[in-house]
């Protein structure tokens, strides 16, 4: 047994607060539509640290680098996230964030119904999107209550995907993990770049395709103009491909969507979204940027990939619809009539519309992504 | 010895019989309708006394029964029931033909004219009689009368009996009354007739008043979206205030051209398109002639238009096809898409749209269009099976039949059933003769030459 009361003391402070998270968590009604399997997983989280914590009381010494390794290794993160369901939790009573937090939870419960994997996600805000591991958060970018950065949600959405998205008939199979674990490998094996962070690029670019697979031009669109800095087109960084290439890769994902379609129709309708609507949108935002030669043919083969492990792995449905009259959509929703329409249908007639209305005045798309916010909040998924 | 007979007196006394023959014919083809009349009034009466005359011999078998003349009382019933399903049929047949028939309004056009031609003809005659022209003139005067004038008339005249034929007969597989519907959808008068093709027709089609020529060989439903070409120059000769803004937007030298497609694209969206530019546009090659508006010019008008009225979708998709079709074509043939006028050209086609959302009378056929009258449309066709639903508009219809049509282009076997199917979805509404049911203020006839003629002949 322990003698240092001291020590003692904040070990059971922490599994006190442990505790507390979980009794919180399970006495929180405002968990939304949030499937009991990520409570539960919660619940399996915050156990482990208190056995970790225990485990470190019945050990009899005052191991106090132990104790500082667990707080900043393990204990952060969990309350952390804890932190955040809490604060969405709340974020969703203002009436004020109401609506938003809804249309997204609308949203990524869409996506998850239509990629096939079986895990909701948690969703809560933070000073710019990002998805985090532990339990599954997804955080919503803070202040923004519009329909504009929404799409977004679906490549924080596509990192949790990276990591569930089993093959057909093999649940334990992790198919996109295996192509970026390979496909990293042989880009530093040919370019000497470091395998981690060719590893984190190839993340995020699957996280990028993805969201645009699901969501067809709304997500290039949306990321291009509100994330997309112009000071850094060429610049990859440890964690993310540069945004040349990202968009790029984005451009040949929705041209590869096209060489899918059974319908020449349709087939069209991709190849106009990437080359009438995406492409020209970011030359006149960012300027006419290409790739080299190497990179464009990397760039093409990757997104073929990265849309045929989709095309495989998940259901048909998780394909954007191209047939989707979006700007039917848009110039009712401009109308200020709400629809009841699919999310990627909403979300797809928001940003068309604005991408061919860049002179609106504040005023009038506060007023359309108010009609999108409520469409998509009442419609089901 | 007499003086020899006077040969410009036999060619005035030649030219003006043949005149006169024609204001005959004319009218004479309007008694169709009472030779018809006649005809169905003595089915009808046939049909009445039938009746009774079943009536009678079945009362006489009942009274005949057990007698000798039973057996024969029954097989008179029996030959009087054979009868009446034959003057059922001849009458259903009737009652087709003057479906089909339509009332020729433009007798009274084409009678003016022969008027008119024939007081020429007196005037040179009086003129040359009286000493007051030299032969040199009158003979100048008598062939220009014959070259151009007449010989439109007779061209017409040739055109329109034939077309009037094709039509009653129903050998135009009735795609006339499929283009009745749509230009009456797009708020005209206008009638289809059935006529010879480009190359050989060279009059001046306004002299048909409200008939538009269906050129031969394109009886088919794939030409039927050219008429909002048609469509569009009447419209404009209503000398409306927006017609008047919009011909006054139009780039120099286009002579309502680009009016006419700028309207027949915002009516019909992508099935004008399609029709205009795969169907009839003379792709330009590098060193043609300038003319003016160009095929280039026009193909960029209506893909403009187009673009305008929606991108996303299977509209959007279908737009595109047309466009890369297009654009390869011209590619192939060494010219250039891009029109040199392009900038006037984008202005006017953005100001067309918005003078055309103005007119109250037109809806635009846009994506959203597209959606609730081509859409279900497109779905049937896809099917192997026949039948379907009857669509809501012949505008939608059109539009359902080419994207179908585009989906497999290279496919003739294809395209032949689509096509076929595709017609038979649509039962024309042109009940008892088009004047008659649409009647009304006859609007001016297209001022302009009619959509075949402002294309360039083929070959």
């Amino acid at each position: 047994m322990i003698t240092n009361p001291g020590f003692l003391t904040q070990v059971r402070q922490e599994i006190a607060e442990m505790e507390q998270i979980e009794a919180a968590l399970h006495r929180e009604h405002g968990l939304g539509t949030t499937s009991s399997q990520v409570r539960d997983e919660f619940t399996v989280l915050l156990r482990e640290r208190t056995r970790e914590l225990a485990e470190l009381v019945d050990a009899g010494a005052a191991d106090w680098a132990r104790l500082d390794q667990l707080r900043a290794g393990r204990l952060a993160a969990v309350k952390a996230a804890a932190l955040g369901v809490l604060e969405g939790i709340l974020l969703r009573a203002h009436p004020l964030y109401a609506d938003v937090t809804a249309a997204a939870e609308r949203v990524l419960d869409d996506l998850v119904d239509r990629t096939g994997v079986r895990r909701d996600v948690l969703l809560s805000v933070a000073s710019g999107e990002r998805f985090e591991r532990t339990v599954g958060i997804i955080r919503m970018r803070f202040p923004d209550v519009t329909v504009w950065g929404l799409p977004i949600l679906a490549h924080e959405l596509g990192h949790m995907v990276a990591g569930t998205l089993p093959a057909p008939g093999q649940s334990s199979a992790r198919p996109v993990e295996e192509y970026v674990s390979t496909e990293a490998e042989m880009e530093a094996a040919t370019t000497g770049a470091d395998p981690t962070q060719a590893r984190h690029r190839l993340h995020e670019l699957f996280a990028d395709v993805y969201a645009t697979y699901a969501l067809g031009p709304a997500y290039p669109l949306a990321v291009l103009t509100l994330r997309a800095r112009p000071d850094r087109f060429d610049d990859a960084t440890p964690t993310h491909p540069s945004w040349t290439r990202r968009m790029w890769t984005m451009v040949e994902a929705i041209r590869e969507m096209g060489i899918l379609a059974a319908s020449p129709l349709v087939a069209q309708a991709y190849r106009r979204d990437a080359n009438v609507l995406v492409l020209p949108r970011w030359f006149a935002v960012h300027g006419e940027r290409h790739l080299d030669e190497r990179a464009q043919r990397t760039a093409r083969r990757q997104a073929k990939a990265l849309v045929a492990l989709l095309d495989r792995n998940a259901p048909p449905r998780l394909r954007y619809d191209g047939a989707i009259d979006a700007d039917g959509l848009g110039q009712r929703l401009a109308a200020g009539g709400e629809e009841k329409a699919a999310p990627s249908a909403v979300l797809n007639a928001a940003w068309r519309w604005r991408t061919a209305n860049p002179e609106a005045d504040p005023e009038t798309m506060r007023l359309f992504s108010e009609v999108a916010v409520t469409s998509l909040r009442t419609v089901t998924a | 010895m007499p003086p020899p007979p006077d040969l410009l007196v036999i060619r005035l006394d030649e030219l003006q019989e043949d005149i006169e023959e024609v204001q005959q014919v004319v009218a004479k083809a309007e008694t169709r309708h009472e030779r018809l009349k006649v005809l169905r009034e003595a089915g009808e009466y046939a049909a009445e006394r039938l009746k009774t005359a079943r009536r009678q011999a079945n009362d006489a078998a009942l009274d005949a029964e057990g007698t000798p003349f039973h057996h024969a009382m029954e097989a008179l019933s029996g030959t009087l029931r054979e009868v009446a399903a034959k003057i059922r049929h001849i009458n259903d047949t009737v009652a087709d033909i003057d479906r089909a028939m339509i009332h020729l309004r433009e007798a009274e056009d084409i009678n003016n004219r022969c008027g008119q031609i024939l007081d020429d003809i007196r005037d040179i005659r009086s003129r040359v009689r009286g000493g007051e022209v030299s032969y040199a003139d009158a003979w100048a005067a008598f062939d220009e009368l014959s070259d151009t004038r007449c010989r439109m008339l007779f061209s017409d005249y040739v055109d329109l009996l034939g077309g009037l034929t094709l039509r009653d007969t129903g050998l135009d597989d009735q795609i006339s009354g499929m283009a009745d519907d749509l230009l009456h959808e797009l708020g005209t008068e206008l009638l289809a007739l059935p006529a010879r093709p480009a190359e050989a027709s060279a009059a001046d089609p306004a002299s048909l008043g409200s008939l538009i020529k269906l050129w031969f060989p394109e009886w088919t439903i794939w030409g039927v979206p050219l008429f909002g070409y048609d469509a569009g120059l009447a419209w404009v000769s209503r000398r409306s205030p927006l017609g008047a803004q919009l011909l006054d937007a139009e780039p120099a030298g286009s002579r309502g051209c680009l009016v006419a497609d700028a309207y027949a694209t915002f009516a019909l969206g992508p099935a004008y398109a399609s029709a205009a530019i795969l169907l009839r546009m003379r792709t330009p090659a590098a060193g043609d002639p300038a003319v003016s508006p160009s095929e280039a010019g026009r193909a960029h008008v209506i893909l403009r238009v187009l673009r305008a009225l929606g991108q996303s979708g299977t509209f959007g998709g279908l737009g595109g096809l047309v466009e890369e079709c297009w654009q390869e074509a011209v590619r192939q043939r060494g010219g250039v898409t891009e029109p040199a006028n392009r900038d006037a050209l984008d202005r006017f086609a953005d100001r067309a749209v918005d003078i055309l959302d103005k007119v109250t009378t037109l809806r635009r056929f846009d994506s959203q269009l597209w959606e609730s009258e081509a859409l279900e449309t497109l779905n049937t066709l896809r099917l192997t099976e026949p039948g379907g639903p009857q669509p809501a508009t012949v505008r939608g219809l059109l539009n359902g039949a080419w994207a179908a049509r585009l989906e497999k282009p290279d496919n003739r076997a294809y395209v032949n059933r689509i096509g076929i199917k595709a017609k038979n979805l649509w039962t024309p509404h042109n009940g008892g003769g088009a004047g008659e049911k649409w009647p009304g203020g006859s609007i001016q006839s297209p001022r302009k030459p009619s959509y075949g003629t402002t294309f360039l002949a083929r070959g």
